[in-house]
This record gives structure tokens, sequence and C-alpha cells, in this order.
């Protein structure tokens, strides 16, 4: 059902979406949050921009090429980088009950972005099953 | 105030992202060299095909259950308004359904 979903549209938007995860991650790279530095540490806030910076620019690609491999590479990327992220605004809720809603939208976006992961892998599975019959099948 | 293992949880949620990268390079590679490339289109067209005639087959059986359940009602109605006496029907049994034999 999900290949379905790829199958109507929204390249745009998806590219869009992946634009800004990528500005995101080279914001992130110029200023480094501050919430994973403080709640883990420098090199865990580079790793994090690294992450959304690379993997957002290769689900572009992919969204931009209309190719579901930029996403199969970018995505493992920026789905646990944005998993980090929302991690920590949970973990440390108690100290500032307005990150509730930051927290909330972070939530969302990972998940989201978990949803598109899966239905990415799954046409991947599906094409790969479909050329391998294609092969086994006598000429 | 830093949560204890905070710290190594996400070193372990971005790790395993990165691991996750480097098998979907290698699966990636492996697929285009089997040809899936050519049939990542197909793939979706087939898969919208599958969910349009999936959608269909279900609202067929749906007006299939419907008719035989007004026409269930107008015999029922039949037996009692021509001097029969139908006795209760009862819980009607299970349907055929795959799941269920």
């Amino acid at each position: 059902m999900t290949a379905v979903i790829a199958a109507e549209g929204g390249r745009l938007l998806r590219a869009m979406t992946y634009l800004v995860v990528m500005i995101g991650g080279a914001w992130a790279l110029c200023w480094p949050s501050q919430n994973l530095i403080g709640y883990g540490s420098g090199m865990l806030a580079i790793a994090y921009a690294l992450a959304m910076t690379v993997g957002g620019a290769a689900c572009l690609y992919g969204s931009a090429r209309g190719r579901w491999v930029g996403e199969t590479i970018g995505l493992p990327l920026v789905v646990p980088a944005s998993a980090g992220l929302s991690i920590v605004l949970l973990a440390t809720i108690g100290e500032s009950l307005g990150r509730g809603t930051v927290a909330a939208v972070a939530v969302t976006c990972t998940l989201l972005l978990a949803d598109r992961w899966r239905g990415v892998v799954r046409v991947a599975r599906l094409a790969r099953e479909a050329a391998l019959r294609d092969q086994s099948r006598p000429a | 105030m830093i949560s204890p293992g905070l710290p190594e949880l996400l070193a372990l949620v971005l790790g395993g992202g990165g691991v996750a990268a480097v098998q979907g390079v290698v699966k990636a590679f492996a697929a285009y060299r089997d040809g899936a490339r050519a049939r990542e289109r197909d793939v979706l067209t087939d898969s919208e095909s599958w969910r349009r005639a999936s959608d269909d087959a279900r609202r067929e059986a749906e007006r299939d259950a419907d008719w035989w359940r007004d026409r269930a009602v107008a015999l029922w109605l039949s037996c009692s308004q021509h001097g029969g006496d139908p006795g209760p029907l009862g819980a009607p049994p299970d349907p055929p359904h795959p799941d269920h034999t």
C-alpha cells in the first residue's frame, strides 16, 4: 500500500522536504545544536549535522531524479538523526515544559520519515524481485 | 542535568543509522546490478493496479452480501405474509472466509 502512495505523486513536496532537511543539516554544521552538545557531545552534534546534510542531499537527489535509490541511502541517515534529536527533546522535557511542542513536532517528522523509509524499502525490494524473476525467465 | 545513558543512546541511534545507510548502498548496488532500475516504475504501476483490483473485488463482495441480505429479508417477509410461520433465524453462520477454514 505504501508503494501505491509513492506512485501518487508528491515528488515536488518530497524534494522540498529533503531540501529543508539538507539545509537544516548544513545549518547545524555551522551552528551546532546546543541541545545535542549539552545532552550528548560535540561529536554527536557534528555527526547529527553530517547525517542530516548527507542524507538530505541523497534523498533530494533521488526525489529530483524520481529514483528510489537516493532515499534508500539517505533515509537511513536522516531518520536516526531526526530520532536522536527527538530523543533528546523528549528526555529533557522535564526541564522545560514548553519543549513538549517542539518534541512532538520532531517525533511526528521522525515517524513520517520512517514511514517513507519503509515504503521505499518495499518498492526497492519489489523492483529487485521483479528483476530477478525476469532474469530467471527463459528467453 | 544529562540523563544517564542518553549520550550512549544517541551514539547508538546515529551509529545504527550509519550502518543502515551502508547496507542501503550495498543493497542499491546489488539491485541495480540485477537490473532493478528498469523495473521501478513497473512495480509502482503493478502495485496500483493490484490495489484497484483489490478495491473492486471488495466492493463487489459487499454488493453481493447486500443482495443476499435483501433477498433473505424478502423471503422471510414473504413467508410471514403468506401464512408461513418461519422460526427464529438465530445467529448467522460464519461466512466461508479463507481465514476461517
